[in-house]
Parts: structure tokens; C-alpha cells; sequence
């Protein structure tokens, strides 16, 4: 891979990578971490990509496996307040910010195949596929946490 | 509530400093050489695992940089540069392999394939033939 080609991979992946690290390992500076290892481990990897979303599987999935080796590494210690990081993004609105923390209080086994499904477009089996699930696994945690988010929105609602 | 995830998420960002940096990392690297066969690559550290874990031991477990070059087959070399931090745990150059000690003491190696799966080999059966390996403080 050239440093051309790879520049391209790494601006148009670069978020997307964060993204799922970042729902792997719900903190900013470790999912940064891992979007560096993930891009480098890109550069170096001598597979024939068959095509752009053969690459972009290749960097979901290296991205999914590194967040779980971070979290049952000793090194996933570093905690920042999530509170903290919504405030530095630039959500359009408080609703915004309130949904994504909901979103992140879910346990992390939901909280990557929801990305997956809901902002990549990826079908229940290729989610099944990139997180090394069954099918039957992926559709239970979409739905249980397509049920606690919508308990959390409404009790929002009411409490405000 | 589809279309709200789709837009908050789409809010979220990784640093574009952060982007560039690994950019600028590619950049500034000399091409490397093809490695014809990764295991020789995966022989080659388990000799550098061996000769650093004796070193790192010596050293009181400081931090080393080693750089172990390899004849193969007379012609082709190979230079492998890596971190040894625990004594226990190497990285490969810019960290796409890693070789750990397996539980009955072989060294494995671990590495991603084309799917983007993790592997996991043992790679004590493989001989080679090191020129040159040298510890360098960092």
C-alpha cells in the first residue's frame, strides 16, 4: 500500500474507526489509541483488499478486536467523565448530547452492534460477522437495546 | 429513533491532529522490504524474544529498542525492529505482529489476517540464522 492510497483509507475511515473503538471502549483517549493502532496495522498489512468496503470490514473488525483486548488488558484504566467528552462535541442539540450519553451507558456488548446496524447500514448477519457472533445474538442485544434506550428517552421525558 | 442515532453519531469526530500524526508516521517511513514468508518474520522475532528476554532480564526489566537483522536462504534479509516492555510481550515494528511467551514456554505469534480475524500460531519448529542482534537503550 502506498502512503497515498493509505492517506485515503485513513481520512475516510479515520472516524469511523474512532467510532467503534470509541463504543468499544467508551473512553475518547483510549479510542484514539486505538484508531492509530488499527490505521498502522493497515499500512503494514499485505492482504489484496478485493475492494474498498473490504477494507473498511478489515478496520471494524481489527478495530472491534483491539478494543477488547484494551478492555481486558491492565491498561484500560483511563476514565474520563463521559459528561465531559459530549461537551466537546458539537452536538446540535441538548437532546443530542443526552441520547448519546443514554447510547453510552449501555453495556458495551450492545453498544457495538448497535453502531454497526444503525450508522454503518450493516445487515444483522455481516454484524454478526464483523463481532464474531451468531445472528440470534446480534438480534437479541438490538433489540434489548433498542428497548432500553427507548425506556431511558421516556423516563427523561418524564422527569423533565 | 434511527434517524437520531444516524445524526448524533455523525456529530462524532476523531481529532484530525490525530488522523495526520499516523498519516505523517506512514509518510516519513523508508518502503520496507517484502517479507517472503511471514513465519520467517515470526522465526525471526522468536529468536529476538529469546535474546531480549535474557537482556531485559539483565537490565532490571528497563525498556529496549532491539534491531535483529536475518540471512535467509543466503540472499534475502530482513530487519525487525521492536519494544520489549514486560518481558513477556514484543511488538513488531510498527505493532502488526505480536509474540507472546505461550503458557508451556513456546513463543506464539499473533497476527491479523485478511478478514481482519486475529491468529494465533506456534512458531517454535522453524530454524533460522541471525546475523546480527544488538540492544539499544532508549
Amino acid at each position: 500500500m502506498t502512503a497515498e492510497e493509505f492517506a485515503g483509507y485513513a481520512k475516510r475511515y479515520g472516524d469511523t474507526v474512532y467510532r467503534v473503538a470509541l463504543n468499544c471502549c467508551k473512553n475518547a483517549a483510549d479510542a484514539e489509541d486505538i484508531m492509530q493502532t488499527v490505521l498502522l496495522k493497515l499500512y503494514r498489512e499485505k492482504t489484496e483488499f478485493d475492494s474498498e468496503e473490504h477494507v473498511k470490514r478489515w478496520l471494524i473488525r481489527v478495530a472491534v478486536n483491539e478494543g477488547r483486548k484494551l478492555r481486558s488488558s491492565g491498561w484500560f484504566k483511563r476514565r474520563a467523565s463521559l459528561e465531559e467528552y459530549a461537551g466537546t462535541v458539537d452536538f446540535e442539540s441538548p437532546e443530542e448530547s443526552e441520547l448519546f450519553i443514554i447510547v453510552m451507558a449501555l453495556p458495551e456488548k450492545y453498544r457495538v452492534p448497535l453502531y454497526l446496524y444503525y450508522y454503518e447500514d450493516y445487515t444483522i448477519k455481516e454484524v454478526a460477522a464483523l463481532c464474531k457472533l451468531k445472528e440470534s445474538t446480534v438480534q437479541t442485544r438490538l433489540q434489548r437495546a433498542r428497548e432500553r434506550v427507548k425506556k431511558a428517552l421516556t423516563k427523561q421525558e418524564e422527569d423533565s | 429513533m434511527e434517524e437520531k442515532y444516524k445524526k448524533m453519531f455523525s456529530r462524532v469526530k476523531a481529532s484530525p491532529e490525530k488522523i495526520q500524526e499516523v498519516i505523517a508516521m506512514t509518510e516519513s517511513r523508508k518502503p520496507r522490504r517484502i517479507v517472503r514468508n511471514l513465519l520467517v518474520t515470526a522465526a525471526i522475532m522468536a529468536l529476538a524474544v529469546l535474546t531480549a528476554m535474557g537482556a531485559n532480564a539483565a537490565s532490571g526489566g528497563e525498556l529496549f529498542t532491539y534491531v535483529v537483522s536475518c540471512t535467509f536462504n543466503g540472499q534475502d534479509s530482513e530487519t525487525v525492529e521492536y519494544h520489549l516492555d514486560s518481558g513477556d510481550v514484543v511488538k513488531g515494528g510498527l505493532g502488526s505482529y505480536v509474540v507472546i511467551e505461550g503458557e508451556d514456554g513456546k513463543a506464539v505469534i499473533t497476527y491479523t489476517d485478511g478478514d481482519g480475524n486475529e491468529v494465533s500460531n506456534s512458531i517454535d519448529a522453524f530454524s533460522f540464522e541471525a546475523k546480527t542482534a544488538k540492544a539499544v537503550t532508549e
